[in-house]
């Protein structure tokens, strides 16, 4: 079976229209423009049932908020559903403009990828018609010559076609499980330190959590001694992070720590650090309270005895 | 050992568990998503073949 140029846009708009789907019920149909939103009218697809419709980018954004706010402890014994019943109740204090604004650069970075995803589904299925059409291009002349062709060759080239679509799709997967993994840490990430920098501002100190079986380039940017998994974590301002943007088209060697993912499958990830505290160990946080020594000359060396009585 | 699960091994597990379930809802969904425009993709080459089969059986009247 040759398929032609037409045939061929028909089947890209079909990935096309499922791409604009997504997009619509993930990051909201502020992300599509009139034509997309023509292109799925005309397909019957009510953009009414996408309004107001919060997807997971947002929820992992908004759980950032929470689990800094409340402590990671108590965010630890809540689950996905019950997050959602708790946002659903309208307990969740609105976002600021700021917050506003950090979650939906968010929401731009993970457009931007699914669409370049999209483009690449498209180019594959393309590529994979173009292949079936070049290896049927002998069927292809002979029908041209004799004007005959057996219904079973034809049969035979769309077999293989769709084994090779499927083939193809497969590596689609692979591809958005890393691109999901990042785009979700992303905005969890985001959600945290924005609500760092509500509570304490820019110059908050910060450190990251970084769990067992973290990548050396890591533990190098994160940890003090990196060569030990319960290190001390390097301490940083907050406005210092936020400068550094994200590593994408970083070379491994100039990666710097970030809020979003140092680099795909990064599960490192931001805590305040609360003055006057020290790192304990045990707990993997700064938790040790520190005691302060006075500089003063004639106070060192001084013992108090304070005894109070009523 | 496939493509796929070399890839996931490396992504170390959050002790979230709503960040693990929203995850795994974002991958599903995206994943869903595909099979059903793969599906019909796959639909509509199997009418494209089978109108150009019923052609070429016709023009052999």
């Amino acid at each position: 079976m040759i398929f032609t140029q037409g045939q061929i846009q028909d089947m890209l708009s079909i990935l096309k229209r499922y791409e604009l789907i997504f997009i619509a019920s993930q990051l909201g149909l502020d992300f599509l423009s009139q034509a997309d939103k023509a292109l799925l009218l005309a397909a019957g697809i009510d953009l009414d049932s996408y309004k107001n419709k919060k997807g997971v980018i947002e929820h992992a954004f908004l759980f950032g908020i929470l689990a800094e706010a409340i402590g990671d402890a108590r965010a630890k014994k809540m689950n996905y559903a019950q997050f959602q019943k708790f946002l659903a109740s309208g307990n969740f204090i609105p976002l600021t403009e700021e917050e506003e604004f950090a979650l939906q650069t968010v929401k731009q970075r993970a457009y931007t990828d699914i669409t370049n995803l999209g483009n690449r589904m498209r180019n594959g299925l393309s590529n994979v018609v173009l292949k079936n059409n070049q290896q049927r291009s002998l069927m292809a002349q002979k029908m041209i010559r004799e004007k005959t062709i057996k219904a079973v060759e034809l049969r035979v080239g769309a077999r293989g076609l769709a084994a090779d679509l499927a083939e193809t799709s497969q590596n689609w997967e692979v591809d958005w499980l890393r691109i999901s993994y990042y785009l979700t840490h992303e905005a969890y990430n985001s959600g945290r330190a924005q609500s760092i920098l509500k509570e304490y501002g820019a110059d908050a100190e910060v450190y990251f959590d970084v769990y067992v079986g973290a990548c050396n380039r890591c533990k190098e940017l994160y940890l003090v001694d990196p060569e030990d998994p319960d290190s001390e974590p390097i301490v940083f301002k907050l406005k210092d992070i936020i400068a550094n943007g994200n590593n994408i088209g970083r070379k491994v060697k100039d990666w710097l720590p970030t809020i979003s993912p140092t680099h795909p499958y990064c599960r490192c990830t931001i805590n305040h650090k609360k003055p006057g505290f020290a790192w304990d160990e045990e707990l993997r946080a700064f938790t040790i309270p520190i005691k302060k020594k006075s500089n003063h000359p004639k106070l060192k060396g001084v013992k108090l005895n304070i005894k109070v009585s009523k | 050992m496939s493509k796929k699960e070399t890839k996931n091994s490396h992504f170390i597990p959050s002790p979230f568990p709503t960040v693990t379930e929203y995850e795994n809802t974002f991958v599903k969904e995206w994943n869903k998503n595909t099979a059903e425009a793969v599906a019909e993709v796959l639909k509509y080459m199997a009418q494209a073949t089978a109108s150009a089969i019923k052609e070429t059986k016709e023009e052999r009247k």
